[in-house]
């Protein structure tokens, strides 16, 4: 009897122990509820960012989040928007489109963010921006799908160059500079991968090319040898890859045990990063890519950036300096429009900035407009073969 | 007689309660709280549903977060390939959901204990892989965005539109009470005792003349169809579904949320779904750890209560009772004493 007691005692304990910490857990959640109304008057304005935190997709989203942060970090500095500092709330959105959804709920609603930076993935965007629109939350994504330019939500911005631009670029250098004639796709199964290879197929018959193969691989996929030796079967000039950098890196890995040697390259920039270097090694030598970005640029924003970068000991990534842009761009939004929702969303669109990434203009459907470089892979390092026009 | 009396005085409280509960979103202004609680009950009615095959047939499933993938996604492209609306996409996705269900007991429920187990994770692991790769017709890994919302309910000349997040409140909970009363029903029919005969000694079942194999199949074709109405609400209520929500992780957590509200209970369906959806949603403010805390929050439930939330509640109930006859007892002795 004593002894079932001590046990029944012991329990309740540990019970206790985990009611407080789950009610630790939502006091803080209602503290910054009650944020929400204190933003509009206090003195934060507080910034989103949805992006993939933690899976496959995690680098991208930790590199957004510290261009981010730079960006805040100098604009807080030199003494914040209109005297309101900048404050980010980050969400994690699994790169899925219901977790964006979730989290972009609840960075609207429960900590009344004025603007979300994000969505690195297109799928999570566009189910994100429905959320999003109707609450008039400026949304600045870095989502690649056409889809992105024709949902009509006005409060959408596109901070990277898309397919549209890209894929005429990369195919015109690859069909004029590298006489390719013949092309085998392998794309990942997802809005952004087949939109891509419905745009490369386009401006390949344009160009008079070839589409030999059209391999599918779904994220996550380990394993390619299926979809490479399909490939080295049809003896191809070049193989398109359209993915991101660990798919891209184990494809190219493959590709070379498999004894395929030809020139692979993407449509676009995504898998520019260092880890691409970093896991792919050797076999990813003489990729090439139409990049928006050129880190080794020698242009006065650069310069800054990657000054910033060092000081804060941040890798100056790709996506750290769009990333970057993007917060630059609409922290002065915010300002012009004092962080009201209409008024930064008309600053916004009619903004001309000057950037990392060159100029910042939004045409009509919230895109930017300005040529793409075209840059190879050369001895470990990333190198501009073609200047943007 | 005072023990009737007192079971009608906790049904009117209970009834009371119950109504009163439609009035909640009137006390809540943040939008987000009622997002969540909305999850929660639509959780509940996943708990219940799982509740039905776990914790009153003895049955465990890893499947079941597939069910609840095919009523989302019967729903999302009915609504969306078809047009058709909320009214017409629900009862079709339970009932798609059942037949899914039915033939997936009938082929699994011949296997026991481990072995049923195993099956269930590989029926609901082929499922979510159609999800994953029938591109043309679940949209592949982006899934399907822009399902409507349920047409607006008039009733008279009053109109009740599904704009915002409060507006679904009424309708999921009027689900959830539909989902307790089939319970209730289930389990206090012949049907449901055979059903608990067969959890706590199958072989002993049996013997009685109870028919063991269609008893489990039936209970978890409807086991499933719970799921099925969850998914059809789930996706006209997020209006967005992909593959990875209904992946082998949301089979565990809703088998997490029986076990942690405790296994062949109604409200302890209910309790478990609402304390995973709460500390989920907490978490979100460090989102590198929250699935680190979350795991171990999980793990330290189920070591220190493996009967869960309303095993704990019971036994201070029992221990409250205990301490009240012993404090009574010499009182009455005193009493005594006193007449004499």
């Amino acid at each position: 009897m004593g002894q079932s007691v001590n046990v029944f005692v012991k329990k309740t304990v540990l019970f206790m122990i985990l009611a407080v910490l789950l009610a630790g857990c939502s006091a803080t959640k209602s503290s910054s509820g009650n944020g929400s109304s204190k933003s509009e008057s206090g003195d934060s304005i507080k910034v989103g960012l949805q992006a993939p935190m933690t899976g496959d997709n995690a680098q991208y989203g930790q590199d957004m989040k510290n261009g981010v942060e730079l960006a805040f970090k100098k604009i807080n500095s030199e003494g914040g928007i209109n005297g309101k500092k900048l404050k980010l709330i980050v969400g994690d959105d699994k790169a899925t489109p219901t977790e964006a959804v979730a989290v972009v709920n609840k960075m609207i609603m429960n900590d009344g963010v004025k603007a979300i930076i994000g969505g690195y993935n297109s799928s999570p965007t566009l189910a994100a921006q429905d959320v999003s629109g109707p609450a008039q939350v400026l949304h600045l994504n870095m989502g690649a799908s056409p889809d992105l330019s024709k949902t009509g939500n006005k409060y959408l911005f596109r901070v990277i160059l898309t397919g549209s631009v890209y894929v005429p670029a990369v195919m015109k250098y690859m069909s004029e500079e590298k006489k390719v004639k013949k092309i085998a796709a392998l794309f990942e199964n997802t809005d952004y991968g087949i939109t891509m290879y419905e745009a490369a197929k386009t401006s390949a018959k344009d160009l008079g090319l070839e589409f030999a193969a059209t391999e599918k691989y779904n994220p996550g996929d380990k394993n390619f040898s299926a979809q490479l030796s399909k490939i080295k079967a049809l003896n191809p000039d070049a193989v398109m890859v359209v993915g991101l950098y660990n798919e891209v890196a184990l494809i190219e890995q493959q590709a070379k045990q498999a004894g395929l040697k030809v020139q692979f390259f993407s449509p676009d920039d995504s898998m520019y990063s260092k880890q691409l270097i970093t896991l792919g090694g050797e076999a990813v030598e003489n990729h090439i890519f139409a990049s928006m970005i050129d880190l080794n640029a020698d242009t006065e924003e650069m310069k800054e950036f990657k000054k910033l970068a060092e000081e804060n000991n941040i890798p100056a990534q790709a996506n750290s300096a769009i990333a970057y842009d993007a917060a630059m761009a609409l922290a002065k939004a915010l300002e012009e429009g004092k962080a009201d929702a209409e008024k930064s969303r008309d600053a916004l669109a009619n903004i001309d900035y000057k950037g990392i990434t060159g100029p910042i203009r939004f045409d009509k459907n919230g895109d930017r407009a300005n040529t793409p470089m075209i840059m190879q892979v050369q001895k470990g390092d990333f190198v501009v073969i073609k200047q943007s026009e | 007689m005072d023990l009737t009396k007192k079971s009608g005085v906790r049904k009117a409280i209970l009834i009371f309660a119950g109504i009163a509960l439609f009035f909640l979103p009137l006390g809540i202004v943040n939008p987000y709280f009622m997002y969540i609680i909305n999850l929660i009950l639509i959780y509940a009615l996943l708990a219940l549903g799982l509740d039905l095959i776990v914790g009153y047939t003895g049955q465990v499933s890893v499947g079941h977060g597939a069910f609840f993938g095919v009523g989302a996604y019967v729903a999302a492209i009915l609504a969306k390939n078809f047009g058709l609306s909320f009214w017409l996409t629900l009862p079709l996705s339970i009932v798609v959901t059942s037949v899914i269900g039915f033939m997936i007991g009938f082929i699994g429920l011949k296997l026991i204990e481990e072995y049923l187990v195993m099956a269930t994770l590989a029926f609901g692991t082929i499922i979510w892989l159609v999800f994953l790769n029938w591109t043309d017709l679940t949209g592949g890994p982006m899934g399907i965005a822009g399902i409507p919302a349920p047409p607006t309910v008039k009733i008279g000349s009053v109109e009740f539109p599904f704009l915002q997040y409060h507006d679904y409140y009424p309708l999921l909970l009027i689900f959830v009470y539909l989902g307790i009363l089939i319970t209730r029903l289930i389990i206090k029919s012949g049907f449901g005792r055979a059903c608990t005969a067969i959890r706590d000694d199958e072989l002993a079942a049996q013997a009685m003349g109870i028919p063991v194999f269609k008893t489990k199949v039936t209970m978890f074709t409807i086991s499933s169809a719970f799921c099925g109405a969850a998914g059809g609400l789930y996706a006209h209520f997020l209006h967005v579904v992909s593959p990875e929500t209904f992946a082998f992780g949301m089979s565990v957590t809703i088998l997490t949320m029986v076990m942690i509200g405790g296994q062949g209970s109604i409200a302890g369906a209910v309790i478990g779904a609402s304390i995973l959806t709460i500390s989920s949603e907490a978490l979100r403010e460090t989102p590198e750890l929250r699935m680190l805390i979350y795991g171990f929050m999980i793990v330290v439930m189920i070591m220190f209560f493996p009967k869960g939330m309303m095993g704990v509640f019971q036994m201070m109930k029992k221990r409250f009772l205990q301490r009240k006859e012993q404090l009574e007892k010499p009182t009455v002795e005193k009493e005594g004493l006193s007449y004499e």
